[in-house]
């Protein structure tokens, strides 16, 4: 034999020819008369490629030839219900992905995240930035160009915004899903029946379904959360052959994937508790084996613990480097960090209102300028526009019918206004009143809008959205019983009273008190409905010293002077008469590099961390909240959208009959394994034979379900913040495929019993 | 009834010493933990006083003596001894359970312990299975059926006491309050039927429920645009918890005292009512605002003058029959006919459930208006009624089953214990603050001040021997999962057994009386630690015993009994020189304060959270 197989090895190259040239007749059978001699090298010896035909029957060849591979072949396998399963998988996600046109549940968050992205406008939100910057990406490369902000569910989309390309993001991850759970079932050793029955159960759950076809991050975790298992099975696979190429790439994948999964959303730590369970239990094994003396053993723990916590701390890194990179602007994110954080920000506006020093750069602020108003808490610009305030809100609360006061956060002509002296009574204007004199601090003053004309206004009309607040409108006289009350004190801090006020753009801040009520010009930072474009509501505030009502002089346009000359002589000399007190410049100094304080981006990092941490227990309760002990019966479901024409509705809701049977499979898998474990106990095995083997398997693979359930599941108890339904979900597929499990378990028993 | 505390609590000390001397045969471990336990100063305070710590601490104890017995009686299954053990430790968790529920814990001690020792049996193959089933049958009469009927008896007793009303009596339903003697519900003293002109109390059904209440204050500012009267529920009788049923039609007259009996009017399903509350002569009402606590529901109020309100005073009667709905002509029946109230507007249905409302509500119970119809919280019945025209009639047929009030007394009191919340100003502890000992409960103040706190020597070396008892344990895993374990000689491996077993024994039952308080919603204050307590003593007195044996086998054997020797002693001088210290916070201070040098704690105070300083 062994000489035979040495010379066949010699004879190779030439046979290689030789199998060419009776390559016809190797399609007819091969049996002529026995030659006894040539038997041995039949072809079932020669080539390792299965031949059911030929069969080791002690033929004679006649013409003997090599049936090797030809060149350039390949060989493939189609699983044909792995493709069957991935196929209706992306039908199932993907058919009627664009309905609803209209702005979805949490889509309300993540697009805007998105949107924000594209203007570069820095926000803060609790989960990290991988889900959105894919969001982002896709918008940007349609050229979508972040306007549209996802302001409330329910909103109709316009045709610029991709939102079908941001969902088929969460559908293609919805989809992919289902071929992690075909491949982990078989990697647990499951047959591929039950493989292919747990992605059907994958693919028919209707939760499943819903939460891969709208702009939200659970599809994402959902998928990285099972091809981390997966690719930590994979790698458990290689343990024969440690630290091999193949190993470590197993490790690195598995880094990889729990690294993404963690870049999305910070739940993905039940997914990393997961596999750290499981690798804990590979390590406790490994102990066991004594041929592995302990440096080794501590390598094998070293390298995990690199691969599995190291990649995902890079990731990280990387991920929040790109987000502080792409988020240069300040905005709405601004308020949740500390102020030299803030500094790093373009267009940062300080709330705290100090003193404007009197420095070369500042001119005096004087009466007919016009100016725009800039709220330092909501960064946006005093706006009116010529549309007017609705009869009627929803609540059947009435208002004005007045022209709007909003506040818009981008540049427009429609936010300046000019300052006048008030108008005496009777509308008369007083003497002198056109001339530019300076504006004195806690002087009355009108804001007028330059577009309509119409003067800033504030009566006792409940606002729009905060009716325990005064309407704010621009006066329009309908001769009814509003009164107009249009006379503002505006007051600056650190500048003594009735001294001029002087401004450099953006530094000096004020606020604006309404003579009439005493109460103060405030943004609210709530966003008014579509009647108002969206703009944010503006209202008077009764806490004077509240940060939402102040204001900063931002352009500041004068009509060119007409005696240049002499205004600039009065602008020197009250430099000088406010001068002589002497503050040293010092302390200016010392507080303007205070102020110019910046963090680099590991502080950045840390401090952004410390805040997404501590800021989860902050949400409120919800109408639609539910508590975790609901969720394997669906107890309670969430109401994603709802038509306001129609009676179309999107509802997040599994699919009953599976989540009720798999919940019931769950404590039939514990009471099958209790009824084994107790009967092996009296030593009666009822799994045939390699006996071991199966109940190993069984016991094993089972159990690696049931901890990921409830790896997944468990920790919600102990969370005090408001939850939802759609936070199950992760835990859901695992139930789905203990129910495939069970089932195959089942079968396999009742083919024993028939 | 303070000796008899107190001989409980003295009683502790034996049954400590005889469970350690049962676990590891050892008399140095045993007198070592009953040191510590006599030097305990917090166990100490708690068996002085009138309280149900010593009796619970003292059950729970002894059951874990009995448990341990048991399982020591093993090797003679079902002979007089085993029976005797089995039954004790069955009816000193009944005890235990009935004095507190906390005693649920040690019954989970006993459960597991039970579970490993059939689990034990099932492998013995020598046994058949009909041996198998009498174990197990023993044990589950002996530990489950016996304590339960234990527990009921207690129960029936209980009831069979308080047989006579008092201020409880508002948290218990309608049809038990008319069990009890001397309350208004106890023989016939009621109208049978409510009509128009009945001043009536409504009663939530909830388990624990209270009465439609309604009183003089307003609804805070902030809560809305209308300051109208508040309406909450009531869980104890009170004038304000009475209501006058009346037309919708507020001009239509009421029967008069000179009206005969057939101008009563009574009140039908389906009717319409608006119900006024008598003291203030506000009607209920509802109307569409966020209601104080629950925001998804409508806020309920006392609205009008002199009985004269709005639309949104009017409530539809809504009788439930034993089909769901009763039928149209139904009249509401005192007691037994169970309502629902409709707003008429908004369709909303009058409920009540266990949310307080916070001081400004004198933290009384929220009434709202749900939307949600099907809720079992919007269930009502009348349990007052007068009326000066109607016949009273008896009461009798209502009464209640044992099993129903039993189940029912358990609602009301699982209900009051999630909802035990702090008063204001009472200091209030975490569970991770006891093990530290980090803050004590004040007893008694004035000349004589008492201060429950643990010796810290004792607490902080049973939490230090604790983590070196689960360093071992871990270590002996290892060890054994690698194969060391297995070389090792044969009688250090079962002096190792012995001490992890039992120790392990006694960490599962500390875990179990500690772990599940994390879990808990109510207010928790120190003294809930002391079970737990127990078993950390006793694991500390027998880790201490372990390590110095342990430490001794090193050492040369002329050194041997010295060394053993002095450093029990030195274990037991440091137990009660700490106990001498300490002693002046359980016999109680006098006297100038700790930060004066006079004082008998002067220098003792080593946390800033102790209060020693605080009494004056």
């Amino acid at each position: 034999m062994e000489a035979e197989g040495v010379m066949r090895k010699r004879l190779l190259p030439r046979s290689k020819q030789a199998g060419e040239d009776a390559s016809p007749a190797s399609r007819s059978p091969v049996t002529r008369s026995p030659q006894p001699g040539v038997s041995l090298l039949s072809p079932h010896h020669r080539l390792p490629v299965p031949s059911p035909s030929s069969s080791s029957s002690p033929v004679t060849i006649w013409f003997p030839y090599t049936r090797e591979r030809p060149w350039l072949t390949f060989t493939t396998e189609v699983n044909l219900l792995w493709w069957l399963a991935l196929a209706l998988s992306f039908l199932t996600r993907f058919w009627r992905i664009d309905f609803p046109h209209y702005v979805v549940f949490d889509e309300v968050h993540f697009g805007k995240f998105a949107s924000y992205y594209l203007t570069r406008t820095f926000f803060f939100d609790v989960h990290p930035p991988l889900g959105k910057l894919i969001f982002a990406a896709l918008g940007y490369s349609t050229g979508f160009n972040g306007s549209f902000l996802f302001t409330t569910i329910g909103l109709e989309y316009p045709h610029e915004v991709p939102f079908v390309l941001m969902r088929s993001a969460s559908g293609l991850a919805g989809s992919l899903l289902v071929p992690c759970i075909y491949q982990i079932m078989v990697e647990l050793g499951f047959s591929h029946r039950a493989a292919f029955l747990a992605s059907l159960f994958t693919i028919l759950d209707n939760s499943l379904i819903i939460q891969s076809r709208v702009i939200m991050l659970d599809s994402f975790v959902i998928f990285l959360s099972y091809l981390s298992v997966l690719c930590y099975l994979k790698f458990y696979h290689l343990r024969h052959r440690p630290f091999s190429g193949e190993w470590h790439r197993g490790l690195i994948y598995t880094g990889l994937s729990l690294g993404t999964l963690l870049g999305v959303k910070y739940t993905g730590l039940l997914g990393l508790g997961c596999v750290g369970l499981l690798t804990l239990c590979d390590l406790w094994q490994l102990i066991a084996d004594t041929t592995i003396d302990l440096l080794d053993f501590l390598l094998h723990f070293l390298l995990r613990g690199v691969y599995m916590l190291g990649i995902p701390l890079v990731i990280s890194l990387i991920l929040f480097f790109i987000h502080f990179t792409v988020l240069t602007n300040s905005g709405p994110g601004n308020a949740f960090v500390s102020k030299p954080f803030r500094n790093t920000l373009i267009g940062t506006v300080e709330t705290t209102s100090e003193p404007i020093h009197l420095s070369p750069n500042t001119t005096l602020l004087r009466y007919g300028s016009h100016v725009s108003l800039k709220s330092t808490d909501a960064l946006c610009w005093l706006h009116s526009h010529p549309h007017l305030y609705p009869l009627k809100y929803p609540d059947d609360r009435g208002s004005s019918y007045q022209q709007q006061v909003t506040c818009y956060e981008f540049a427009d002509i429609n936010n300046l206004w000019e300052v006048r002296r008030p108008l005496g009574p009777g509308g008369v204007a007083g003497a002198g009143s056109d001339s530019h004199d300076p504006v004195r601090n806690k002087d009355l003053v009108e804001l007028v809008h330059i577009n309509t004309s119409k003067i800033l206004n504030s009566h006792d009309v409940a606002a729009p959205l905060t009716p325990t607040h005064q309407e704010v409108a621009g006066y329009v006289n309908y001769s009814s019983q509003f009164v107009p009350h249009l006379e503002w004190r505006l007051e600056v801090t650190g500048v003594p009273d009735g001294s001029p006020v002087f401004h450099e753009r953006g530094k000096l801040k004020l606020k604006l008190i309404h003579e009439h009520s005493k109460q103060t010009l405030a943004c609210t930072g709530k966003r008014l409905p579509e009647w108002a474009f969206q703009q944010y509501e503006v209202v008077t505030e009764r806490d004077v010293s509240s940060t939402t009502a102040v204001w900063s002089l931002e352009d500041v346009v004068l009509p060119p002077p007409s005696n240049a000359t002499a205004w600039a002589e009065e602008e020197r000399l009250i430099r000088e008469k406010t001068q002589n007190p002497g503050t040293g410049s010092a302390k200016s100094e010392d507080e303007d590099d205070d102020s110019q304080e910046t963090l680099n981006f590991w502080e950045k990092y840390v401090e952004l961390q410390v805040h997404m941490a501590t800021a989860h227990g902050n949400l409120g309760e919800h109408q639609f909240g539910a508590t975790p002990h609901n969720w394997p019966l669906m107890g309670k479901l969430l109401p994603y959208w709802l038509d306001e024409k129609g009676n179309a509705q999107v509802t997040l809701i599994g699919n009953p009959v599976m989540w009720w049977v798999a919940s019931v499979g769950i404590v039939v898998f514990l009471a099958v394994t209790a009824v084994h474990l107790l009967r092996r106990r009296r030593e009666i095995f009822d799994l045939p034979h390699g006996e071991m083997a199966e109940f190993h398997q069984w016991w094993t693979s089972g159990s690696v379900l049931l901890v990921g359930w409830l790896a997944h599941y468990l920790p919600y108890f102990l969370l005090s913040r408001v939850l939802f339904l759609h936070h199950y979900l992760p835990a859901v597929p695992f139930k789905l495929m203990l129910l495939a499990a069970v089932c195959e378990h089942f079968y396999a028993w009742l083919k024993r019993c028939g | 009834m303070r000796v008899v505390c107190a001989l409980m609590g003295l009683l502790l000390v034996p049954l400590c010493y005889l469970t350690v001397w049962e676990l590891v045969k050892s008399t140095t471990a045993a007198f070592i933990t009953g040191m510590m336990l006599v030097c305990e100063t917090g166990t100490l305070v708690l068996s002085q006083y009138i309280l149900l710590d010593p009796p619970l601490l003292f059950f729970i104890m002894a059951a874990t003596y009995c448990t341990a017995r048991f399982i020591n009686c093993r090797d003679e299954p079902f002979d007089l001894e085993w029976w005797y053990w089995l039954t004790l430790s069955g009816m000193f968790i009944g005890c235990s359970f009935s004095v507190k529920w906390v005693g649920l814990f040690i019954i989970a001690l006993v459960g597991l312990t039970t579970v490993k020792d059939l689990w034990d049996l099932m492998g013995d193959l020598r046994l058949s299975v009909a041996q198998i089933q009498k174990h197990f049958l023993a044990r589950a009469v002996c530990l489950i059926i016996w304590p339960i009927l234990l527990y009921f008896s207690v129960f029936c007793f209980h009831f069979l006491v308080l047989s006579h009303s008092g201020n409880g009596d508002g948290f218990f339903s309608s049809e038990f309050q008319s069990t009890l003697v001397g309350n208004d519900l106890y023989d016939q003293k009621v109208p049978e039927y409510v009509a128009y002109g009945s001043v009536i109390t409504l009663k939530n059904r909830r388990g624990g429920g209270g009465l439609l209440h309604s009183h003089t204050h307003l609804y805070p500012e902030d809560l809305g645009e209308y300051q109208q009267q508040q309406i909450t529920a009531y869980t104890h009788k009170d004038d304000n918890n009475k209501w006058l049923v009346k037309k919708t039609n507020s001009h239509a007259p009421l029967p008069g005292a000179n009206s005969s009996i057939e101008d009563v009017e009574f009140i039908r399903n389906g009717d319409q009512i608006v119900l006024e509350h008598v003291m203030t002569k506000r009607n209920l009402h509802a109307h569409h605002q966020k209601a104080p606590m629950t925001p998804t529901h409508y806020q309920v109020t006392g609205y009008g003058e002199n009985g004269v309100g709005d639309a949104n005073d009017i409530w539809v009667v809504e009788i439930l029959g034993s089909s769901g709905s009763g039928n149209h002509g139904d009249q509401v029946r005192t007691v037994t006919s169970v309502l629902k109230l409709r707003h008429l507007n908004l369709g909303c249905y009058l409920h009540s459930h266990s949310t307080q409302l916070p001081k400004w509500g004198w933290e009384q119970l929220e009434v709202t208006c749900n939307p949600q119809a099907s809720d079992r919280n919007n269930l009502w019945n009348v349990e007052g009624n007068v009326h000066d025209l109607l016949p009273h009639v008896s009461f009798e047929f209502y009464k209640p089953s044992i099993f129903s009030k039993f189940l029912e007394s358990h609602l009301v009191m699982a209900e009051s214990n999630n909802n035990m919340k702090p008063k204001e100003g009472e200091i209030t502890s975490k569970p991770w603050h006891w093990p530290i000992n980090l803050q004590g409960q004040v007893f008694s103040g004035g000349d004589h001040r008492v201060y429950l706190l643990g010796n810290p020597i004792i607490f902080w070396g049973c939490g230090l021997l604790k983590i070196l008892f689960v360093v071992v344990v871990m270590l002996k895993l290892f060890a054994r999962q690698r194969g060391y374990l297995q070389r090792m000689r044969n009688e250090i491996q079962a002096e190792l057994d012995v001490f992890t077993s039992n120790g392990l024994w006694l960490l599962v039952g500390w875990a179990l009386h500690y772990l599940p308080f994390y879990l808990m919603g109510r207010v928790l204050y120190f003294h809930h630690y002391f079970p737990a307590l127990m078993f950390s003593i006793m694991l500390a007195g027998v880790t201490i015993e372990y390590s110095i044996r342990l430490l001794t086998a090193l050492l040369h054997p002329a050194l041997k009994p010295l060394f053993y020797h002095t450093s029990v002693a030195v274990v037991l001088f440091i137990t009660v020189v700490s106990f001498l210290f300490f002693m002046p916070l359980a016999y109680g201070m006098s006297g100038p304060k700790s930060d004066n040098p006079e004082s008998s704690m002067y220098g003792l105070k080593w946390l800033p959270d102790w209060d020693i300083l605080a009494i004056v």
